[in-house]
């Protein structure tokens, strides 16, 4: 028998208002989550990713369709689907220290003091943090405030993690030493994690499934990537698999719109579309919305 | 060398820090006395100078607690007075001011209805207050008070409803998320975040206050900086006048650096 998801998104639709009239931002989203499980949410800028992880943690609302959680419809915000932040979103007056006990104080009634303060340690421990627990966000680098943040997310023992591309602002030695980290802590608890990303090697690596998003407007999820991957899994080791490189070339192909194996016809408009999307954001233009 | 140029020794410091610092506002206060010395020397002139002015209140300058009774004491004793009222009034304002900002920056309905009282209240002139109040009040001391609290309240009140409406939304979300209570909300999102903003208004309202005080004792009679300049005015005594309008300049800027201090460190604190 399948085991119940932990997290699905049914039939969802997201429309915003604007000036120039309604824009059809997500349709007919549909998604499933198993626990324990590691979906990456792969797409161009634009293309509605975000709003789908708002609308998920529950920051945004959908114009249609519902998102379960353990089979219950979610009710607004909630620590049961805590979020990371891109940019960190640490409490600038508390140190690191106090902005976990904080995120256990309102979210975690059901442990002591004690134990609160304990588990503040542990999860600040866990990150490798220890050392800067009293130093208030500005005095740490951008690696350390996302690790911070990771440990406010993991302390509140979320059913979900939801990462909004957690090391896009970050240098790239700091982005490989954060994701082996993450790997690590997920390998270890388990946690069921909805990660937003740009970045192919840190979706193959990190995730079990690959969720490809479709262009906006009317932006659906269009294809899925299984990554065929062995768990535990590291980077050395990885970088040797000729599977991680059919992976990656196949994720990249279909960024840059060059795999037409779309189920329906349209899509090739679309992924053509995306490359276009693509290099016009490489060069710093707005992305243009197509015509249609 | 390198050692010797970053860390200098103590004398050439110290030095360095009066020809660089001290100096500059040395000489031209200097220049600014010799000028009016000049000028106010000639038979035809009708303000003392600055010699005049010491001279003629040496007694003032060296004794400023002295107390004869009524309206006749010392200069320390007259400030003291303005001092306590604008204490009371501006307290009274900050507590008001805060909480209304507050209200109207989480409430839209408390913004939609208040707003346009505020705007055109807030345009009143300080001294247009003082007849009403004292019609209200029927009573010198409290009307004082009131055009004090009046004066100080809008900049306070506005600053403080522009901070909570500004408040990152980034914490917005994370205090929904945590599903943060209302007092926490309050004690550790809102009021960091709009501190700095808040002691903008509360810097701005100090020095109005100031500038209210004087201007409404010397209407409403008895001690008060404001009343003494009043009365030096009525007894042509206009070197008293000199000296007040230093004092209450010195005062004036002693305030405002003081909540300028505390703002300055809050902001600090609480920023990013």
């Amino acid at each position: 028998m399948k085991p119940e998801p932990r997290l699905q998104v049914k039939n969802l639709e997201k429309t915003f208002v604007t000036r120039n009239g309604p824009y059809h931002a997500l349709e007919n989203i549909n998604l499933e989550v198993r626990p324990g499980e590691f979906v990456a949410l792969m797409g161009h800028s634009g293309c509605g990713k975000s709003t789908l992880l708002n609308i998920i943690a529950g920051l945004d609302t959908a114009t249609d369709g519902e998102v379960l959680l353990d089979g219950d419809p979610i009710r607004g915000p909630g620590p049961d689907r805590m979020m990371v932040f891109q940019n960190y979103s640490l409490l600038p007056w508390m140190n690191v220290y106090k902005n976990v006990l904080l995120a256990l104080r309102s979210c975690r009634p059901d442990l002591n003091r004690k134990t609160q303060e304990s588990e503040a340690r542990r999860y600040i421990d866990m990150v490798g943090l220890s050392h800067a627990i009293h130093r208030l966000p500005r005095e740490l680098s951008g690696g350390m405030k996302q690790r911070a943040s990771i440990a406010r997310a993991l302390a509140v023992n979320p059913r979900v993690l939801l990462l909004d591309e957690p090391f896009g602002a970050l240098d790239a030695l700091t982005r490989e030493e954060l994701q082996d980290e993450l790997l690590a802590i997920w390998e270890q608890n388990n946690t069921t994690v909805v990660m937003i990303t740009h970045d192919a090697d840190e979706a193959i690596l990190l995730s079990d499934r690959i969720l490809m998003m479709t262009n906006g407007p009317a932006a659906r999820i269009g294809r899925e990537f299984p990554v065929p991957l062995q768990r535990p899994r590291d980077r050395s080791s990885l970088l040797e698999d000729p599977a991680f490189y059919t992976l990656r070339n196949r994720l990249i192909a279909h960024l840059f719109g060059e795999e037409d194996d779309f189920a329906k016809g349209d899509d090739f408009d679309n992924t053509l579309f995306g490359a276009e999307a693509y290099l016009s954001e490489a060069s710093l233009e707005p992305a243009p919305f197509a015509e249609t | 060398m390198a050692t010797s140029s970053s860390s200098p020794k103590p004398l050439l410091r110290i030095w360095r820090y009066t020809t660089q610092r001290m100096l500059p506002p040395v000489v031209v206060i200097f220049l600014f006395l010799l000028i009016w010395q000049i000028l106010c020397s000639r038979e035809s002139a009708h303000l003392p100078t600055p010699t005049a002015v010491v001279s003629d209140t040496l007694e003032l300058i060296l004794n400023p607690f002295y107390n004869h009774g009524g309206n006749d004491v010392g200069m320390g004793w007259q400030i003291w007075a303005s001092l306590k009222r604008v204490a009371l009034g501006y307290s009274l304002a900050v507590v008001v001011g805060v909480s209304l900002g507050i209200l109207i920056g989480i409430s839209t309905w408390a913004m939609r209805g208040l707003d346009p009282i505020f705007q055109v209240l807030r345009t009143v002139p300080p001294l247009a207050w003082l007849p009403i109040s004292l019609a209200g009040f029927q009573d010198n001391n409290p009307s004082a008070i009131f055009v004090i609290f009046i004066t100080a309240i809008w900049p306070i009140l506005i600053n403080t409803s522009v901070g909570v409406l500004n408040i990152p939304s980034d914490y917005q979300n994370v205090s929904k998320v945590l599903r943060l209570n209302h007092w926490t909300y309050f004690s550790k999102i809102m009021l960091p975040a709009a501190a700095p903003y808040i002691f903008t208004g509360l810097r701005i309202g100090i020095g109005l206050s100031w500038l209210g005080i004087v201007a409404a004792e010397m209407l409403i009679g008895g001690v008060g900086i404001g009343f003494f300049i009043w009365d030096a005015w009525n007894s042509s005594l206009i070197s008293d006048i000199v000296l007040a309008l230093i004092y209450v300049g010195i005062v004036g800027y002693i305030l405002d650096r003081i909540v300028a201090t505390i703002g300055d460190r809050v902001a600090q604190a609480t920023s990013a």
